[in-house]
């Protein structure tokens, strides 16, 4: 038997998880990004109990996919409880949900978060009231500073199912009745079912195997019903549980004026038209200097000059000069594209210090609610390209790891836009190594060419999104978004966000590290005549690089590396800037034809896994030729107009 | 010219309708131009139970001389003159904002709502009906979901006077009003606001219209296009 955690997005529910199986699933501030399910055991009684971590829902009625797997699991028939985590400010909601969730008949516990919250806006709950109002267990809890939890421990596996109705108008009572005489053999909890099937969820979602003969009879009981009003009958039926909600809040909830914070006036600023802005670039500079000083500065210098540069590859390359015979072998595992020497190296030394920075930066952003107010401010200029708000987010975490942002697009709600984004990230959104590595290359260069280098990128990034939305069919999804409070972060909280972030980088990212170092040195170990295959491939790259880029033809190996890694690329334009061998127009060109140039294969393995292979495919075979006639008009118009840059 | 003096024409010209034809005018406009059907055999005609007791021959004919319809051919096929068209369209149009108006100013119940809004319908004057649309916000739906077709004062926008139902999208900052209805036909887009709350009868605090509507419900705070927001139809709340 299982225990069910459900509740709205951002009320505490993993941190509530985390206190009682003692470990930490993905605490986010952003509505909707709990996607994938967790589960752990807690200690009841001696006995180990399963408990699963659900998806936010706002209601049992629902609209995206992961809500659906939420209603999903609590129907499934080895839930023996639902542990109903409810934010204490928003009794109105919470209640609606309860009311729903006593129509399934299974026992429930109702968790009381965040009532320090509460109490700073003025509301006072009745707890002992509402408990006996609702026949359940009413637990007030502080979950981040695990008040409540132990009193919440004693209530889990209790069997007290709430004992409260909700009358509908008669008409609906009856067509309820009929439909659970109907359902009574189907399914363990007929009466939820009957509800949510006359409020428009097609029976096929809600019940298996269903005859069509019955599914037929069930469809004429609801439209039989719904002729009775005029209004839909979600609507009707949800103005029942809102009174019946109303009349329990005039009962147990009393407020009073609430307490103004500091917290508040910045809130507002958030998203003002002309301070959101600005506290929009002083959070990106804040950000970029501390990945970039912290990160890209002095720990990537610590990792890759000293713990890789004269210890670990010193002693990898000795160990396997001494034992391994072959010299293919070395060459794969020391060589200049060795496993060890580049893959493992780039992933360790390089990167794992740039995503450690990065995500402990996100971390705040998250669990401070920033990122909502951010998505609300980019609504605006996103509509333009048929995406909405929401997907700042991954546009966001792109400029971070272009391959987690991907992963994240899955919050978006229609596949439509998640592909625009998707687009849109492997097109030219660059990852955190990456700037990085082009600011420095900016050193080289005027003003007017950094300008330049990004003005192109994001009128093409904007271009290219535009393009894709009128092609691509279907509608956009509507936007509403709850901004969440501003809230300081916890330390412990932020840290084994961290940590479990960068447990996943290190399962995904190293097998792929290693796999396209290993695909490179093959390429350059075998050998066609007097040349090696990456050689060939060089030569065939040449006409394009430096006939219509006028880049050197060295500059090939860098477009080719720039697949391996998207920091790979531009940091071989560096070494021959810093050698003196391209002109400015030239680090120009190479830094706009990088950035909008194929993903890293992380990531594009990451679209495989996400989109599948065609759309992957679809996109290199754009992406590859699109960002080779943007650097060729641009060489062609800086050159032949003399820009001085 | 102006276009007062047009419409008060004709009306004038066909000033002897009488109630009944009205309501049969409607059903023939209902049956025809919603249905997309230039004309049709009078036997196919859904006539409905409102019409079931009175004289139809009589009626027809009536409405055949006065050129408001045509009938046609051996299965006697009903059309509507262009004339007639005007005229039955504003029929329908007094009916569904009377239903409208009964609804959500007068907050009628269900079972009275027909009765009333068919006598009302009436009673409703070209001038009246405008200031009725305007009073309105002037929506596009009856509460059944049936477009209401749009009269000059849907188009010219006056606001003649103050409307006592607005989409959300025209209330202006940090006022409080109540839902009235929500007109959308898209059941997702109707789910997720009821999911966060939204539904006639909730109270909303219109915090901000930039960057997108910032609403407050209670302790939550919600970001909405406006878009959606031309969809939620509200009144004011006392003192507001």
């Amino acid at each position: 038997m299982r225990i069910a955690l459900v509740g709205n997005a951002n009320v505490g529910k993993s941190v509530i998880f985390g206190r009682l199986t003692g470990r930490y699933a993905n605490v986010s501030n952003y509505p909707g990004t709990t996607v994938e399910i967790t589960s752990g055991t807690c200690e009841i009684n001696r006995t180990k109990t399963e408990i699963v971590d659900t998806p936010g829902i706002k209601s049992l009625l629902t609209a995206s996919e992961d809500e659906r797997v939420a209603r999903q699991i609590i129907f499934e028939s080895d839930i023996a409880q639902i542990v109903h985590v409810a934010d204490s400010k928003n009794l109105r909601q919470t209640l609606h949900l309860v009311l729903q969730l006593a129509e399934t008949g299974i026992p429930q516990v109702l968790v009381l978060n965040m009532m320090d919250e509460a109490e700073n806006a003025g509301i006072t709950i009745a707890v002992n009231r509402l408990s006996l109002i609702l026949g359940l267990s009413v637990i007030p809890t502080i979950a981040v500073k695990g008040e409540g939890i132990d009193l919440l421990r004693k209530h889990l596996q209790e069997n007290k199912k709430p004992d409260v109705r909700v009358p509908h108008p008669t008409a609906i009572e009856n067509g309820l009745e009929s439909l659970v005489n109907i359902l009574a053999n189907l399914s363990p909890h007929p009466r939820a079912i009957a509800s949510l099937i006359l409020m428009g969820e097609p029976v096929s979602n809600l019940v298996k195997d269903i005859s069509p003969e019955l599914e037929e009879k069930i469809k004429q009981i609801v439209s039989d019903v719904a002729q009775n009003f005029a209004d839909p009958l979600s609507l009707v039926m949800t103005r029942s549980y809102a009174e019946k909600g109303q009349q329990i809040m005039d009962m147990v909830q009393t407020k009073s004026e609430g307490r103004k914070s500091v917290i508040d006036l910045v809130d507002a600023a958030t998203v003002h038209p002309f301070f959101g802005l600005i506290i929009f670039f002083g959070i990106l500079a804040l950000v970029f200097a501390f990945v970039g000083y912290l990160g890209a500065g002095i720990l990537v210098d610590l990792m890759e000059t000293y713990v890789f540069g004269e210890l670990i590859n010193p002693w990898a390359t000795d160990i396997v000069e001494e034992y391994i015979p072959f010299a293919p072998v070395r060459e794969l595992l020391v060589g200049e594209y060795g496993m060890i020497t580049v893959g493992f190296t780039y992933a360790i030394a390089i990167v794992l210090p740039l995503v450690t920075t990065f995500f402990l930066a996100f971390a705040i952003l998250e669990d401070s609610g920033y990122l909502p107010r951010l998505a609300l401010m980019g609504n605006r200029l996103l509509s333009r390209v048929g995406l909405h708000g929401k997907a700042v987010l991954p546009l966001v975490l792109g400029t971070g790891c272009g391959t987690m942002a991907t992963m994240s697009t899955r919050i978006l709600e229609t596949r439509r836009e998640r592909i625009i984004a998707t687009l849109m990230l492997a097109l030219g959104v660059p990852c955190s190594a990456q700037l990085g590595v082009i600011i420095g290359l900016m050193m080289y260069v005027s003003p007017l060419g950094t300008i330049i280098v990004f003005g192109v990128v994001v009128s093409q990034l904007l271009l290219v999104a535009f393009l894709a939305n009128m092609v691509l069919p279907g509608e956009r999804s509507d936007f509403i978004l709850e901004i969440p409070p501003l809230r300081m972060p916890k330390l412990k909280n932020l840290l084994m966000k961290t940590w479990i972030r960068i447990e996943w980088f290190l399962g995904e990212a190293i097998p792929l590290f290693l796999l396209g170092t290993f695909l490179v040195s093959i390429a350059s170990l075998l050998k066609i005549g007097s040349k090696s295959l990456l050689d060939y491939v060089v030569t065939l790259a040449e006409p394009i690089v430096v006939g219509l880029l006028g880049l050197p033809e060295d500059a090939a190996i860098a477009l080719i590396l720039g697949f391996l890694r998207r920091d790979y690329g531009v940091a071989g334009l560096f070494d021959m800037a810093r050698a003196g061998e391209l002109s400015n127009t030239q680090m120009v060109v190479g830094s706009v034809v990088l950035t909008l140039f194929v993903p890293c294969i992380a990531s594009f393995f990451m679209i495989i896994k996400e989109y599948g292979p065609k759309v992957a495919v679809g996109m290199i075979a754009f992406i590859t030729p699109f960002a080779i006639i943007v650097g060729t008009i641009l060489n062609l118009i800086l050159t032949v107009l003399g820009v001085p840059i | 010219m102006d276009q007062k003096k047009v419409r008060s024409k004709l009306v004038k010209s066909v000033v002897s309708i009488a109630f009944d034809e009205e309501e049969l005018l409607e059903v023939l406009w209902v049956n025809l131009i919603e249905g997309n059907k230039l004309k049709c055999p009078l036997e196919s005609i859904d006539i409905g139970p409102e019409l079931e007791h009175f004289d139809l021959e009589t009626a027809l004919d009536s409405l055949v001389q006065k050129k408001v319809i045509t009938l046609s051919g051996e299965d006697k096929e009903v059309a509507l003159t262009p004339e007639g068209q005007h005229l039955a369209e504003q029929a329908v149009r007094r009916h569904r904002l009377s239903e409208r108006l009964f609804k959500d100013v007068l907050q009628a119940r269900q079972e009275e709502l027909e009765g009333a809004s068919c006598k009302f319908e009436h009673i409703l004057t070209p001038g009246i009906e405008e200031n009725v649309c305007t009073l309105l916000g002037h929506p596009t739906h009856c509460p059944h979901g049936r477009s209401i077709p749009s009269g000059h004062c849907c188009r010219d926008r006056r606001f003649q006077t103050e409307s006592a139902i607005l989409p959300l999208s025209q209330i202006s900052e940090s006022k409080e009003i109540e839902v009235a209805y929500i007109s959308t036909r898209q059941p997702k887009r109707l789910n997720k606001l009821l999911s966060f709350g939204i539904l006639p009868g909730t109270r909303i605090k219109l915090e901000k219209k930039s960057p997108a509507l910032i609403l407050k419900l209670d302790e939550t705070i919600l970001a909405l296009d406006k878009l959606i927001a031309k969809e939620i139809f509200c009144r004011r709340v006392n003192g507001e």
